[in-house]
């Protein structure tokens, strides 16, 4: 090559001889793709096909939708300033892109299941519905008006764009559950792309009068601050946003007399007395009397413990005080220990199946249920309500039983992440209905085995959903308390 | 209207041809003219002389050659540029629908043929993007904030990237860099 050919003193000059060098028109590749209108009606198309997608498979029903909610916005920015419609529509996009990435960046905090929360996300989630359909009638009306700019008649078929919308919106809404329904939205979604494409195809002319907005941020720069968003709040909810908030106080030590003299009793009978010594003085003082008590002690296997093969983790206790009286009485004790540490401390859950649940033809309830939780730090014995304790009716789906009505009790926590030998019990009392029933209660316990979960949702939330296995962040073991309990009570158990 | 029927009513001098010229490709004439002229009145003027260019041209129009949106852009450029340096100079040479500049001296336009055959497999060895960056700047004369607008990068995104552009240019075209 002949460098004389190309010397040139500065980049002005250069230019000069560029230009001068030009080797002739482009090629036609070239001269489409120099165009003002195809970066944002592309970016249109894609967004709104995204938009349209619901596939429920590795997060990408809220990922997909997510892209396409930003490539609309970037569509719209740059056309903005083309019509009072289409300024409009960048308005509707930015309400629209806001309201998404406040709901993605909602689901990475527990607090979204609160009735606060519940509110907010019904009130985002509208936001949205009613945003991208106005986005599209924006569309509809901004598209026409560049094509009338243009000298050309206003058609761009985008209208039926917000008809088909509107249908979808009215399917959602009817809840139809049959098999029509699923064909008839691929139908719909093979026909909108179809016209989204050419939509595109019928504006290529007319698009070239369009001026996009000049922009202080770059595409990749709003792009980046709004992932930049998105990555902070996804990473402050699974910092601060999974745990339970939980009132953790110094646990007092017990000083009344009387229950110190039940203590004694209940740990004669064979009480294990790390689990007498967690019970406050007022539950050993309703022990008072006991004739006679069954326990039963179990390590329960975890999947994230550090030992290697995970066992002897959780120990559960489960301890069944016969109160005196003319009618049988039992006072159910079901205790848990961690007796190693887990690899995650996020939201635990009690799910308790009551003997007078599970057998109500034998026993009845006597009161309710109550319980605490304790921990030891920095030699302090600490202590701390349930989160929630209480009864809760759900629908219940299950390989086996399929899917059914249900009501149990449950108890939410979370357990803090440096505190030593952290546990808790629940306990109840029932009596007898009729003689011959066996005491059965189960304790289902369900622990969170690592951080990431999307949407986030608490252990309470996934015991009610039955999402405990392979790939769950969470996982459920199981214990129960069963004896038969024999009618004389001066012979011990089992010797009837 | 499609493509071929607009051509073949141009060819056969029938007025719907014109009209649907001008309705269907009157935004990109106005368009590819626009960077070069900055009165209204001369960018209207420009599409009506580029139009009856087409007119009388249309049979000149070679597909083999390339396509029709290249070969209506380059007559509108050109008479665009054409208008421009009337405006600018006075008047001058005026250039035909494929060519780039007035007709050069024999010894300048065997440097000129050289530097287009250099500066042709130059630019088709650029990537893509680098491509059409290329034409928007040196063909279309579009300003750096056209250029930003359109491609969605901020001014100084593509004043960086003009800049990468011609250092590469630089390197296989031989020619020796700036500082």
């Amino acid at each position: 090559m002949d460098k004389k050919l190309w010397d040139a003193s500065g980049d002005a000059e250069f230019d000069r001889l560029l230009e001068c060098g030009l080797p002739g028109p482009p090629p036609d590749e070239v001269a489409r793709a120099v165009t003002p209108w195809r970066r944002p009606m592309e970016r249109l198309i894609w967004g709104l096909a995204l938009t349209g997608v619901t596939l429920r498979f590795a997060g990408l029903q809220y990922w997909l939708p997510a892209a396409g909610v930003l490539l609309c916005l970037l569509a719209f920015r740059m056309m903005r300033r083309e019509n009072v419609w289409l300024r409009a529509g960048w308005v509707l996009s930015g309400a629209y892109a806001g309201a998404t990435l406040a709901l993605l960046i909602l689901n990475a905090f527990l607090w979204r299941a609160s009735d606060i929360g519940q509110a907010v996300t019904a009130a985002l989630t509208v936001l949205c519905r009613v945003a991208q359909l106005g986005q599209l009638v924006c569309l509809w009306r901004g598209l026409g008006r560049v094509r009338r700019a243009a000298g050309m008649p206003e058609g761009t078929g985008a209208g039926w764009l917000v008809v088909w919308y509107a249908g979808l919106y009215g399917l959602a809404l009817a809840r139809y559950n049959g098999l029509l329904v699923p064909l008839a939205m691929i139908g719909l979604y093979g026909l909108l792309l179809a016209n989204l494409y050419r939509l595109g195809r019928g504006m290529e002319n007319a698009g070239y009068a369009l001026h996009p907005a000049p922009a202080r941020l770059s595409d990749r720069a709003l792009s980046g601050l709004l992932a930049g968003i998105l990555a902070m709040g996804l990473a402050a909810g699974y910092a601060f946003g999974g745990r339970l908030p939980m009132d953790w106080q110094p646990a007092a030590s017990p000083e009344d007399p009387q229950a110190a003299a039940v203590r004694k009793e209940l740990a004669a009978l064979g009480f294990p007395e790390g689990v007498l010594a967690d019970l406050t003085d007022e539950e050993v003082l309703a022990c008072r009397g006991a004739r006679r008590l069954v326990v039963s002690e179990r390590d329960l296997e975890l999947p994230d413990a550090y030992e290697p093969g995970g066992q002897g983790t959780l120990r559960s206790t489960g301890v069944a005080v016969e109160l005196p009286g003319e009618r049988e009485r039992w006072t159910l004790f079901q205790h848990f220990q961690w007796t190693g540490p887990a690899l995650w401390w996020g939201t635990e859950c009690l799910q308790l199946w009551p003997v007078y649940d599970l057998l109500p033809e034998g026993w009845a309830a006597e009161g309710g249920v109550s319980g605490r939780l304790l921990c030891e730090r920095d030699g302090q014995t600490l202590t701390a309500p349930y989160w929630y304790l209480g009864e809760q009716s759900y629908t219940s789906r299950s390989v086996f039983w399929g899917e059914e009505e249900r009501r149990d009790v449950f108890a939410a926590f979370s357990l803090p992440r440096n505190a030593q030998n952290r546990r808790g019990y629940l306990t109840y009392t029932v009596e007898e209905v009729s003689d011959g029933w066996i005491v059965d209660s189960w304790l289902n316990y369900i622990h969170q085995t690592g951080a990431f979960q999307y949407p986030v949702c608490s252990a309470l939330e996934t015991c009610q959903t039955g999402n405990t296995g392979m790939g769950s962040a969470f996982c459920l073991v199981q214990d129960a308390l069963q004896f038969y309990p024999n009618d004389d009570p001066l012979l011990p158990f089992g010797a009837e | 209207m499609k493509e071929a029927e607009l051509i073949a009513l141009l060819r056969a001098k029938n007025e719907q041809g014109m009209q649907a010229l001008l309705a269907e490709y009157g935004a990109l004439m106005r368009y590819v003219a626009a960077p070069f002229l900055a009165d209204g009145r001369d960018l209207e003027e420009c599409v009506s002389e580029a139009a009856m260019r087409v007119w009388n041209g249309a049979d000149r129009f070679d597909p083999a050659r390339g396509g029709w949106t290249a070969w209506l852009t380059a007559v509108t450029r050109n008479t665009a540029l054409n208008l421009a340096r009337k405006a600018g100079r006075g008047g001058g040479e005026s250039l035909e629908e494929n060519a780039v500049s007035p007709d050069p001296l024999p010894e300048e336009a065997v440097l000129r043929a050289e530097r287009q055959a250099a500066l042709r497999r130059a630019v088709n060895a650029l990537p893509e993007g680098d491509r059409v960056l290329f034409y928007r700047k040196y063909y279309y004369r579009q300003s750096t904030a056209q250029i930003a607008r359109e491609t969605g990068l901020s001014p100084r995104a593509v004043e960086g990237r003009l800049y990468r552009l011609r250092l590469r240019l630089r390197e296989s075209l031989g020619g020796e860099r700036d500082g």
